[in-house]
């Protein structure tokens, strides 16, 4: 009995690992774990492929706990019964969640409708709760373990004793996995919960294992004072080149019919795929190794890679095999496109869907800088402006604004006047090189400098396109009625609203003027002055 | 007898080479009968050299191949520079003789029995009527090259029985630490070198145990990885009760005694009993009381508590009532009736008919009321620093104060209260009216006291026996643990985790961590699966991705130490972003190709850098510094690298790409 289970356990072994390639040594041995005393704590580390890993483990215990124990000998303790639960952190957010996720699925408890959806144990209970707290929870764990037993085994004690032991005696061994994937938001939103769940057998004083998968490493997670127990450490390596092609490959699908009519997922082109697959891997796993990436990276390529091809095959009864010289040219012609498609598509500044319909593939997507570009382009020539002034004043230190806008020469003979040798500051061994301001981000500005710097550059690049009313004597008195004008005010706002500009001080704030930042980039600034003949280069402090 | 011989070859290992070339070799001819003859002497002394089997092929054919003739040879050589003495010596001394030769290690250049085949000129080819004859070999024998004794071994043919140990001894190294089959075959002529572990005694049908590990079924080897780990998940303590070499009982043992007498105590005279059971971690506390608790004559309530889960004292007086309810059968709300006051403890009173709680304000009653149940009540507070700082230590003062004020007599059944923890001052945390009414004892229990405790741990751990039991199995298993203990490499692990930490459960961790990588292609322990084990479990890497990181990470990387170095302790991304631009335009400036490619840094497009940047934060890389301020673009945050400059030499040369290297250099 005892081979036959072992073979049984072969078998399951090489199914995951067929379907989760690169991961044999994990599934093995996690099933070893499983299956024999496992650790009461293990910590799976994956820092690359978390979700994956999370679908695996999730296969390896539902299969595993599918299998009958009842079908071994009975006197077998070799074979136990495996009642697994896996719970998303993400998705179990609080305890409530959390403890009847765990009972349903270990009991595999499907709550109905008709029941009145209720969760394990039921109404069959007498009305037991076992959610409204971590005691609960643990009793909940215990009644479990004597429900599971004495469910799946109709051999009667010969003994008299005591609930938990009896069970253990004459029942097949029960052993419960729960798996608490994302485990570095259990940290978040039931901090409460880490300590317990690590230490979940020894509380609950049942046959339970606990597994933690995380993309953070136990360092990351670890409350403080040692109050949780060291886990057994499983490192998730990352899949290789082979791995990565088997699992792109097993996207294509292999059970479609071979006289349907041509399509981009024709079985005939399998072997198509697989040098398509290769050569995209070869182009893209510079940039990213994820399969989960690369696979979507291909799904948006192959309709338009294939294209030809089906346009080839139109109107042809049955499907040609596709010739050598045709598959090299296809790639060839579609290489730089993969460059393409992999800097549009990773960052997901496009979708896959959008990726598909774009009519030249080669050229790439419209690039964020120049949607941010289209949308100032269209704005009245005040928010113009505006945004200029911003720049400016987000990038030139304030002691700088005279020198840069001030109109009056006096005062820049004054300044220099009398002042003796000027004197660089000594900087100190430790001191570090200054960061230009275009890298170390904009700084703040209230809105009073900014409107300062605006009417500086109203009345150099702007005065000869209005019409100025007779009654303006002083030179610059027009721009500042143009500042006091109430649509400035709102174009600010406007701009605010937009993002263009972003405001730093609260907006309940009444002392001082209101606080913002320029949020437009350094590129955006440039070609925005190139439009409105403003020397941006000319009036920045920093040149570097 | 045997065990001291063993303890003076360890010594002679450790002796300086010159005095270790003074050695004996023996001329083996088994006194004894053939042991198809008389199966009972071998029976008799279980280390005596197991013969081969009759079935073997002819020795002749061992001698046909080439190279098992160059190394006779070679002996031949070695022999004709020294002087041998032929000794006839009782063959109750060959044993230990034998047991030191087997006990050297691989480095010892002159151990090498010579047969009466190869001497011919010395000893008669009736090897097996004559008595035992030793040469003493004065002057150093060249080495045996490693490659000729392996081949010479791996042979197929073997001796006849006549000859029984002619090739035994041409491998320096005990044959038992051989990992792959081939090279295992050889163990079949040797018995395994035994110096430590008690073996079962041979039997005479097994004094040739095929110790191949390809002959046993991967049952066996499954069974054992079952039986260790199982034995991993239920640790004994019983190691740590042995006497020390003082000959004072170890700490573990006195703890254990007086736990026993205080719970006999408390359950045959009902005295009220506390006691704090104080030790580092994973040095067998909880153990300790399990164990106390299964060795009492009747059986009280126990009622277990822990820091972790009853934060507060509500919560733990709740679980008191219901743990009781749940081991009396009876419930603890008649007299007082469902509370009004208390919405939580009604809300839960009406949903739970089957376990009734009392209501909090009765709580406090039923603590008094313990005492007087139908049996003794013993309660376990795991984490008993965490019930210090609970509101005003109203559980404990409760707790205590009952257990004071507990008197013998006809209606007190007696109470002890068990604190488990691992905080040495704990008693300090305690208010003075609780402190007072503490009793003061504190048992403390200690992990393992010496090294060799240490490794004897993990010995037993790993030479448990399987639950099908498989006798040639066992030996051999136990023959290959020995060899792997025996390890310098794996003796320097070991001691090296027990002098940091003497948790027993880490050394669990990477004994389990060894044994789960065995499989039946290669079933042996090795001293590189422990070095693994030892590195995943005991600190793993916090970083043990960054070999495998794309070439976008990895530039954000050696951009931040290019940071470092300019002295920017904190980064943007725009600054990474800047630096990587700026050396790609470098590296692309000049006009070398090959073969019609640049040979400069890839460009890489914004966007895939920063979702890079992105994975790196979230996989902990970069760690922000200052909270950010509001209206910060997320390329304008400040991060910090929290990767060692080291780390990323390394990384920078497992990538090795010539550009990247490169480029990190210019940063030192």
């Amino acid at each position: 009995m005892m081979a036959s289970y072992l073979e049984q356990l072969d078998c399951l072994t090489r199914d995951i690992s067929d379907s989760f390639p690169g991961n044999d040594a994990l599934i093995s041995q996690l099933v070893t774990l499983i299956t024999t005393c496992p650790p009461t704590f293990t910590y799976l580390h994956d820092p690359h492929t978390p979700r994956a890993t999370a679908s695996l483990v999730n296969a390896l215990t539902s299969s595993l706990s599918a299998i009958d124990a009842k079908s071994f000998a009975p006197d077998d303790d070799a074979v136990p019964i495996i009642a697994s639960a896996q719970v998303n952190a993400i998705v179990s957010f609080s305890h409530r969640l959390f403890y009847d996720t765990t009972f349903n699925r270990l009991a595999k408890w499907r709550p109905r409708w008709e029941d009145g959806c209720e969760n394990w144990p039921g109404g069959t209970a007498g009305g037991v709760r076992y959610n409204d707290s971590l005691d609960g929870f643990l009793h909940g764990l215990r009644a479990l373990q004597v429900q599971l037993c004495g469910a799946k085994t109709e051999v009667k004690s010969p003994r008299k004793g005591r609930g938990k032991t009896r069970a253990q005696d004459v029942a097949k061994v029960v052993k419960m996995v729960l798996v608490v994937d994302r485990v570095e938001r259990l940290k978040e939103s039931l901090p409460g919960l880490l300590v317990p769940l690590t230490r979940l057998a020894e509380l609950s004083r049942v046959d339970i294992q606990t597994i933690f998968i995380s993309q953070s490493p136990w360092e990351d997670i670890k409350p403080p004072l040692g109050a949780a127990v060291d886990p057994f450490h499983l490192l998730v390596h990352p899949p290789s080149q082979e791995d990565t092609l088997r699992i792109l490959t097993s996207h294509f699908p292999t059970d479609g019919d071979l006289a349907a009519a041509p399509h981009a997922y024709h079985p005939a082109l399998a072997q198509l795929y697989a040098q398509y697959a290769n050569a995209l891997y070869s182009i893209c796993s510079p940039f990213t190794r994820d399969p989960h990436e690369l696979a979507y990276v291909a799904a948006a390529q192959w309709p338009n890679f294939i294209a030809p091809v089906l346009e080839a095959q139109k109107g042809l009864s049955e499907f040609h095999v596709i010739s050598e010289d045709v598959r090299l040219r296809l790639l060839r012609v579609f290489l730089p496109s993969f460059t393409a498609a992999l800097e549009a598509l990773v960052p997901r500044r496009m979708h896959a869907r959008a990726w598909c319909r774009m009519p030249d593939l080669s050229e790439g997507p419209s690039v964020d800088e120049k949607n941010v570009e289209a949308v100032i382009r269209s704005l009245p020539t005040l928010q113009k402006y505006i945004l200029l002034s911003a720049f400016l004043a987000s990038s030139n230190p304030p002691r700088t604004d005279v020198r840069m806008f001030a109109r009056s020469h006096d005062t820049r003979s004054k300044r220099r006047r009398g002042g003796g040798t000027r004197r660089t500051p000594q900087r100190s061994a430790s001191s570090s090189a200054k960061v230009s301001q275009r890298l170390a981000g904009p700084t703040p500005f209230p809105l009073d400098r900014m409107n300062a710097i605006l009417a500086t550059l109203l009345e150099e690049h702007d005065l000869e396109t209005r019409v100025i009313g007779t009654e303006f004597t002083q030179p610059g008195e027009y721009s500042e009625m143009e500042l006091m004008r109430v649509h400035t005010s709102s174009a600010v706002a406007e701009l605010a609203a937009a993002h263009l500009l972003l405001r730093v001080s609260p907006p309940d704030r009444l002392d001082g003027p209101p606080m913002y930042k320029c949020g437009i980039s350094f590129d955006v600034a440039l070609a925005l002055g190139r439009d409105m003949r403003v020397p941006i280069l000319d009036l920045i402090w920093e040149t570097g | 007898m045997p065990t001291k011989r063993k303890l003076s070859s360890t010594r002679n290992v450790d002796e300086p080479t010159a005095t270790r070339r003074r050695t004996r070799s023996t001329v083996a001819s088994s006194p004894l009968p053939s042991p198809s003859r008389n199966p009972d002497v071998i029976h008799a002394s279980p280390s005596t050299i197991r013969s081969p089997a009759p079935s073997r092929p002819p020795e002749s054919a061992a001698f046909s191949t080439p190279t098992r003739k160059s190394s006779d040879k070679r002996l031949t050589r070695s022999q004709s520079k020294v002087s041998a003495v032929v000794h006839s010596k009782p063959p109750s001394r060959v044993l230990p003789d034998e047991l030191e030769d087997d006990d050297r290690s691989e480095d010892e250049p002159v151990l090498r029995k010579v047969t009466a085949k190869k001497r011919p000129g010395i000893v008669s080819s009736k090897v097996s009527q004559l008595p035992r004859v030793y040469v003493e070999i004065v002057s150093p024998a060249p080495r045996t090259p490693k490659h000729l004794t392996a081949k010479a071994i791996a042979s197929p043919a073997s001796p006849t029985p006549n000859r029984p140990r002619v090739a035994r001894k041409l491998s320096p190294s005990p044959p038992l630490s051989r990992a792959s089959p081939t090279k295992a075959i050889t163990t079949k002529r040797t018995r395994p070198s035994r110096p430590l572990v008690q073996q079962p005694a041979l039997h005479a049908g097994q004094s040739n145990p095929p110790h191949s590990p390809s002959r046993y079924p991967p049952s066996c080897l499954h069974a054992q990885k079952r039986a260790i780990l199982h034995a991993l998940h239920y640790p004994k303590t019983a190691v740590f009760d042995k006497v020390d070499e003082n000959g004072e009982p170890s700490a573990n043992a006195v703890a254990l005694e007086q736990l026993k007498a205080l719970l006999t105590g408390t359950l045959e005279r009902g005295e009220g009993n506390s006691c704090l059971l104080i030790g580092p971690r994973g040095s067998g506390k909880s153990h300790l009381l399990d164990e106390a608790l299964a060795s009492l004559s009747s059986q009280p309530i126990v009622i277990r508590l822990s820091g972790h889960v009853q934060h507060n004292d509500r919560l733990a007086l709740r679980e008191i009532a219901r743990q009781l309810s749940k081991q009396t059968g009876r419930s603890f709300d008649m007299e007082m009736g469902p509370n009004v006051d208390d919405e939580f403890e009604h809300a839960v009173d009406a949903s739970d008919p089957a376990i009734p709680l009392p209501p909090s304000s009765y709580l406090p009653t039923l603590i008094s009321a313990l005492p007087t149940l139908a049996r003794s009540t013993v309660l376990v507070l795991e984490s008993f620093d965490l019930f210090a700082i609970h509101g005003r230590q109203g559980l404990l003062y409760c707790l205590l104060d009952t257990v004071q004020s507990c008197r013998v007599g006809k209606d007190n059944r007696g109470i002890a209260v068990v604190g488990v923890t691992t905080r040495v001052d704990t008693i300090n945390l305690l208010e003075k009216r609780v402190k007072s009414r503490f009793s003061g004892r504190m048992l403390r229990t200690a992990g393992p006291g010496t090294l060799d405790d240490w490794i004897s741990i993990a010995r037993n751990t790993l030479t448990v026996k399987p639950s099908p039991r498989n006798e040639e199995w066992e030996v051999w298993w136990a023959g290959a643990v020995e060899k792997f203990l025996s390890d310098s490499s794996v003796q320097a692990a070991l001691s090296d985790i027990y002098s940091l930490t003497k948790d027993v459960r880490l050394l669990g961790r990477v004994l389990m961590g060894v044994v789960l990588n065995l499989s039946p292609a290669a079933p042996l322990p090795n001293a590189l699966q422990l070095k693994a084990a030892v590195n995943s479990q005991r600190y793993p890497a916090p970083f043990p991705f960054l070999a495998d990181l794309p070439y976008p990470a990895a530039c954000l990387l050696i951009a931040s130490v290019h940071a470092g170095t300019a002295g920017h302790e904190s980064v943007t991304f725009e600054m990474l972003h800047d630096s990587f631009q700026k050396q790609v335009q470098t590296s692309q400036s000049a006009p070398v190709q090959v073969d019609g490619g640049s040979i400069g840094m890839v460009r890489c497009h914004k966007e895939v850098l920063m979702t890079a940047f992105e994975q790196l934060i979230a996989a902990k890389v970069f760690v922000c510094v200052t909270p950010v301020p509001a209206g910060t673009t997320k390329e304008f945050v400040r991060y910090k690298c929290v990767v060692e400059k080291e780390d990323v030499r390394r990384m920078v040369s497992a990538i090795g790409q010539t550009t990247l290297n490169q480029w990190y250099k210019r940063a030192q």
